[in-house]
């Protein structure tokens, strides 16, 4: 019954949005960090949504084809070079005393955020209604 | 259920096409935030209209030349389109989370209607078959 593949579609929605966020947090967190196992600053990641081609439809036959949900096709690294700062007395400032911060903007990360929790809640309501009408159905026969 | 009266037939592909509208509805907000996305809809009108799209039936597929072929009924994705006047983003996505939520409440509502409806078929064949007498 094809009430189960919005479920599964907007499931998808909300796991890329999860994502989103979680790189969100990463960025903020590491929003002042220097130094980084693979070397230099922190650099900051976002994620690069696509849309998922159309799957078979759950019921068989006339259904067709059903649209598919999203899923994240790569994090990026941001390539821009790195903010400096003057500092002569750090631990990685280097031979002139500059030291390398990442170019994370935390008002950019916290719009990001928001933007990604409505997108959540927006996938929820889809689950939601699907839920119910799925109850409804079921009560066909009561 | 096939074949108990029009109505419920009827009825039963307002269900089908409610449905196929929820998934597209469900697809548009999950990708409301990849670049590119054009929002898709299903045309509830003429797809009610159609009256071959409710068919459950089996296809009857030609297999060889002997067989007297089934016409082949319109799936429900040959009524979807791209609705028009939505606004494009820089990212080229036009979803508009206002009118796919509104999408999915007035869908829910004729969904939830035409359920309704049908328990209330069913009712009226119940009380019929038990003579109009409850335990039967």
């Amino acid at each position: 019954m094809s009430i189960f593949s919005a479920v599964d579609v907007a499931a998808t929605g909300m796991s890329a949005q999860r994502l989103r966020m979680e790189i969100a947090a990463a960025n903020m967190a590491n929003a002042e960090t220097t130094r980084t196992p693979e070397g230099g600053p922190y650099r900051k990641r976002s994620v690069v949504f696509e849309a998922e081609p159309t799957r078979p439809g759950a019921s068989s036959g006339r259904d067709g084809e059903v649209p598919g949900g999203v899923r994240v096709e790569r994090i990026v690294t941001d390539p821009t070079p790195p903010a400096v700062r003057y500092q002569p007395g750090h631990p990685d400032a280097d031979a002139g005393g500059y030291v390398s911060y990442p170019n994370v903007n935390a008002t950019e990360e916290m719009v990001d955020l928001i933007a990604a929790a409505r997108s959540y809640e927006a996938g929820l309501s889809v689950v939601r209604v699907a839920k119910q009408l799925l109850q409804a159905t079921l009560n066909l026969v009561r | 259920m096939k074949g108990i009266d029009a109505t419920s037939d009827l009825l039963e592909s307002l269900l089908d096409v409610a449905t196929r509208r929820q998934s597209l509805v469900a697809s548009n907000i999950a990708n409301m935030d990849t670049p590119g996305y054009t929002t898709r809809d299903v045309d509830f009108e003429r797809a009610l209209a159609s009256a071959d799209i409710r068919s459950n039936e089996i296809v009857q597929v030609a297999t060889s030349p002997a067989h007297l072929g089934g016409t082949p009924s319109p799936t429900l994705a040959s009524f979807e389109y791209e609705p028009g006047g939505l606004a494009r983003r820089n990212d080229l996505n036009n979803v508009s989370v206002d009118r796919e939520m509104l999408a999915l409440s007035w869908t829910s509502g004729r969904y939830n209607t035409a359920i309704e409806l049908l328990r209330k078929r069913f009712a009226l064949l119940r009380y019929a078959i038990l003579d109009g007498r409850g335990g039967g």
